[in-house]
């Protein structure tokens, strides 16, 4: 009986497994209402359909294991809400664990649907016993862990008693005809949506921006109109003329009859003339109408299908109340997890990438952040924490908070890490400002607490929570105070298809850089632009601002001359640093659709991804963060000089200059201070892309890279240096913990010079090495 | 019986129709209808035998050709925006074709050809046209001076290339014909586009 039969192209299997998707949906979120307020019916009512749906569909499709264990499910609602028994805690749980089995049907396929309900018949019929079995006295939230034994003996006792007949038994009568009615009802209310694919959905996208670009060109056809008419204009006014000379000299002319036949024709002429301009202002006006009509369109079709990628907030967070509840009572605490903002509109891109790092965050304050019962009595809070995740709209971003309020972070814990880790020497700590202090538990390996426990470790994760947002274009941030608990501030985008930027020319580039990412656009006269020891200042509210050409930057052709003024974009480098970069042309604002850059490009430096202007040229749109960093290192060293620069072969410049890049801050640092000591000029970076950032900016004597590093690895950064004319012969040393034989050769095929163990600079073999290559510092 | 299907239509072969309508969506000159009358008094085995579709067209003074397989659009000048830290010469940039950011190929640069410097003939408009060609994932787009049109070849009837052909050019050829406009090099569309593959790696 399981045969799929035809349904509009969709087999019947199918279309039970999204029905049961959605009442599954329905079922966990009513259970974890149900679980605050037990007895409130109108909670209840949902649920007993959805059970009873449930129920009659798996009957209609012949899955008889799941009949069995909806029918138990339906009637557990069925006595709560007769007021026979409120549902108690260990009994949602239970039935929580029958909606976990029926999510299980989503992933399987027609064919496994089956089987999967024989093969399983024996443990939904135990999980229908048990949830028929009376109720185990309530457990505390806090304490024993989400399956008591209490409730798996019980299980064991009735389960030879319940096979699944009493099912069949109790209910022999076609109850098809009833359920049948009500899954088509239920299924027409959630039906509304239709699953096109991402690619389908892009192409439509394209078109409908094309349909925009498109309409704009009609009206440079409306100028032309306009440039015919007005010539009409100018010929009737030269008829006019002629014919008050011909009616002038009527009198005087030489025979009145030519006179009389002239003015004839000239009457006519005249009023042809007068025709073309009746019809030409009819054909204008038609064709502004037509003009309006297609532009509304075109834009309102755009904008419709630009929102068909956005989805209610509530949707991605569906997950986090169930979540909330089985890790806090795991872990012995009462939490209470508050959504706000549940209809706020949400990028379906974002809403999924959001996914992780939020997951990240809750878990965090679950772990770390809200106390036991007891401990928040004793700090005089109530005894359940509260985890907040709010979501709104604000000056066109999309914020969103997880807030908690359990034992924060002690910003001054943070301060003596900081130092601890000699991350900053202690005379800058103690100047930190508390904004500043918030930004260090996103680094990576920097954690507050010496115990990971198994569910999150912070300081693990909330530098990969950070680069994960930094994805969606969006920031976060921390504030907490000890005692009173911590919040993070999600800043993103509304949508990741559209970004407000602004349009720059730099060189024979069209960039775009997100509005998001931009502190503002400054003018400033050549005197206001000082040179000082090789780089480029101006001044911006009292202190000094470096600046770079993004010519230089982008490597463009076009030669760069001393200008009367430059146009210079103010970008946030890390928290509270900024830089500026000079620009030839700003044109002004535009919200731009973005592409991802074609992937035969590979990764273009600097570049984030591509746009479409809405005259249908394209532009690159850059990526900030990259931009920052390499922005910082130019400013730092002068290693990209402006152009009035001259190139001071200080002590500094005439030194070797090495640079090594290693993600790992220890090893960095301990390669720096080694090669330092020896009097070589160090810079650092961490990982391959931003090396070959560097690399290609400044320049050096000796690249010392590490082999596993994010984003770029050092085997591809070693290829990619190769391939640059500039580079290809420049030495370098690869420092791996990999020592086998087939890593060395990987490494020196890809065109190192020499392949090192991170034993080697215990010894002298890795500064050997260095001075065997490049010689001496100096 | 009574309910005939449609056959199928190969969607490699459509594209290639749709692209050559949208060329020939255009006033049909003296010279065109000349070809189409020569290509209808054709004998028949010569279709049968693989005679191809050829696009020709001007590089600069090269007048080339190019299988209509491999052919996906010819459009209307548009801008091309050159890409930041572009690896090759041969990589101009990218540009939009129907809302579809594609990469553009210089294809002058291939073949080593000068940009035509002749300026249009004036109220005729800009004869230069943007061809699309590759796969659907991997399109590539480029410039040409002028395209000249549709020709149904035999690539049996193909001339050698001769040793003489100046520049690049030859490393691209598949051999040569003689079409009533003039004689032409047949580009052989395979080499051309690993030629550009080879570009970006």
């Amino acid at each position: 009986m399981t045969d799929s039969g035809g349904f509009g192209g969709i087999s019947l299997l199918e279309l039970f497994k999204l029905e049961a998707e959605s009442h599954c949906a329905a079922l966990s979120s009513g259970l974890l209402a149900l679980e605050k307020q037990p007895a409130d019916v109108a909670i209840i009512e949902p649920l007993m359909r959805a059970a009873h749906s449930i129920k009659g569909a798996a009957r209609i499709v012949g899955l008889d294991s799941i009949v069995t264990l909806a029918h138990a499910m339906e009637e557990c609602f069925l006595a709560a809400k007769s007021g026979k028994e409120a549902l108690a805690a260990s009994r949602i749980d239970r039935l929580l664990k029958g909606v976990d089995v029926l999510s299980e049907l989503r992933s399987l396929s027609d064919d496994q649907l089956a089987t999967w309900s024989q093969a399983n018949a024996p443990r939904l019929a135990a999980l229908a016993a048990e949830l028929r079995a009376p109720a185990p006295p309530t457990v505390p939230p806090a304490g024993q862990a989400s399956s008591p034994p209490v409730a798996a003996s019980s299980a064991n006792q009735s389960d030879p008693a319940a096979p699944p007949t009493p099912v069949n038994d109790r209910s022999p009568e076609p109850i098809d005809a009833p359920s049948a009615g009500q899954t088509g009802q239920t299924s027409a209310a959630s039906a509304s949506h239709v699953r096109v694919s991402a690619q389908t959905l892009n192409r439509i996208l394209f078109l409908a921006g094309e349909s925009t670009v498109q309409a704009a060109r009609l009206q440079s056809l409306r100028s032309l109109l306009g440039a015919a008419r007005s010539r009409e204009r100018t010929l009737e006014t030269s008829l006019q003329a002629v014919h008050d000379l011909v009616s002038g000299s009527a009198g005087h002319g030489p025979t009145a009859a030519a006179s009389a036949d002239t003015a004839a024709a000239l009457a006519a002429l005249s009023n042809a003339a007068d025709g073309i301009q009746t019809s030409s202002l009819e054909q204008a006006a038609r064709f502004e109408e037509a003009f309006r009509g297609i532009e509304e369109l075109s834009s309102a079709l755009y904008t419709e299908v630009l929102r068909s990628r956005m989805r209610p907030f509530a949707e991605g967070v569906t997950a986090y109340p169930r979540m909330v509840r089985d890790i806090s009572r795991q872990l012995g605490k009462d939490v209470d997890l508050r959504i706000t903002g549940e209809t706020v509109e949400v990028d379906r891109d974002i809403l999924q990438k959001l996914e992780s790092p939020l997951t990240h965050m809750i878990r965090n304050s679950l772990d770390h952040g809200i106390e036991s019962p007891a401990e928040r009595l004793a700090a005089r809070k109530p005894p359940r924490g509260t985890i907040t995740l709010a979501a709104r709209h604000h000056s066109g971003m999309l914020v969103i908070e997880v807030k908690d309020d359990g034992r924060g972070i002690d910003p001054e814990a943070i301060r003596r890490k900081v130092v601890e880790k000699s991350l900053v020497d202690p005379a800058t700590a103690h100047r930190l400002t508390r904004a500043e202090l918030m930004e260090f538990p996103f680094l990576p390996g920097f954690s507050t607490r010496h115990a990971a426990t198994e569910l999150s470790g912070r300081g693990v994760g909330l530098d990969i929570v950070r680069s994960m947002v930094a994805e969606v274009a969006g920031t976060v941030t921390l504030d907490t105070e000890a005692g009173r608990g911590a919040r993070f501030t999600l800043r993103l985008p509304v949508t990741r298809s559209v970004i407000r930027a602004a349009v720059v020319r730099v060189g024979e580039f069209l960039l775009a850089v997100p509005l998001a990412r931009l502190d503002r656009v400054l003018s400033l006269a050549a005197e206001e632009v000082h040179t000082v020891q090789g780089r480029m200042q101006c001044n911006l509210e009292g202190s000094s601002l470096g600046l770079v050409h993004a010519a230089e930057m982008f490597a463009s052709a076009a030669k760069a001359q001393r200008p009367p003024s430059y146009t210079v974009l103010v970008i946030p480098v890390g928290q509270s640093d900024a830089c500026g970069i000079i620009v030839d042309q700003v044109f002004g604002e535009e919200d731009l659709v973005v592409r991802p850059l074609d992937a035969r490009l590979g990764a273009v430096p600097h570049i984030a991804a591509a746009a479409l202007r809405a005259d249908g040229s394209p532009v690159f749109v850059v990526d900030v963060d990259d931009l920052a960093r390499s922005l910082k290192r130019a400013v730092n060293e002068g290693a990209v000089v402006g152009l009035a620069a001259p190139k001071s072969r200080d002590a500094d410049h005439a030194r070797r200059r090495i640079l090594v890049v290693d993600d790992s801050i220890t090893v960095r640092e301990v390669e720096r201070q080694l090669l330092l000591r020896r009097g070589y000029a160090v810079e650092v970076a961490v990982d391959g892309k931003e090396g070959f950032n560097a690399l290609r900016a400044g320049s050096y004597d000796l690249l010392i890279t590490d082999v596993d590093m994010p984003r770029m690895t050092g085997i591809e950064l070693v290829r990619a240096v190769r391939k640059e004319p500039r580079l290809a012969e420049i030495p370098i040393i690869i420092v791996s913990y990999k020592d086998r034989e087939e890593d060395r050769r990987l490494g020196l095929e890809a065109g190192a010079t020499a392949y090192l163990t991170k034993g080697s600079f215990h010894d002298e073999s890795l500064i050997r090495m260095v001075e065997d290559l490049i010689g001496a510092p100096l | 019986m009574n309910d005939p299907r449609p056959i199928p239509a190969d969607p490699a072969a459509t594209d290639q129709r749709g692209a050559m309508l949208r060329l020939l969506d255009r006033p049909i000159s003296a010279q065109a209808l000349e070809a189409d009358a020569r290509a209808a008094a054709q004998p028949v085995e010569a279709e049968t035998r693989g005679a191809t579709g050829v696009l020709m067209f001007r590089l600069g003074e090269e007048s080339l050709a190019l299988p209509a397989r491999s052919l996906r659009r010819v459009n209307p000048l548009v801008a091309v925006s050159p890409i930041p830290l572009a690896r090759s010469p041969l990589l101009r940039g990218m540009c939009s074709i129907r809302g579809e950011l594609i990469l553009c190929a210089d294809l002058h640069q291939l073949l080593g050809i000068t940009r035509g410097v002749s300026p249009p003939a004036p109220g005729s408009g800009d004869p230069r046209r943007m061809i699309v060609i590759g796969p659907g994932d991997a399109p590539w787009v480029f410039e040409a001076d002028a395209v000249m049109g549709i020709e149904r070849v035999d690539p049996g009837a193909f001339i050698p290339v001769p040793v003489t052909l100046a520049g690049s050019t030859a490393d691209f050829a598949a051999g040569l014909f003689d079409a009533p406009v003039g004689r032409m090099t047949v580009l052989d569309d395979k080499r051309v586009l690993a030629g550009l593959k080879a570009a970006l790696s």
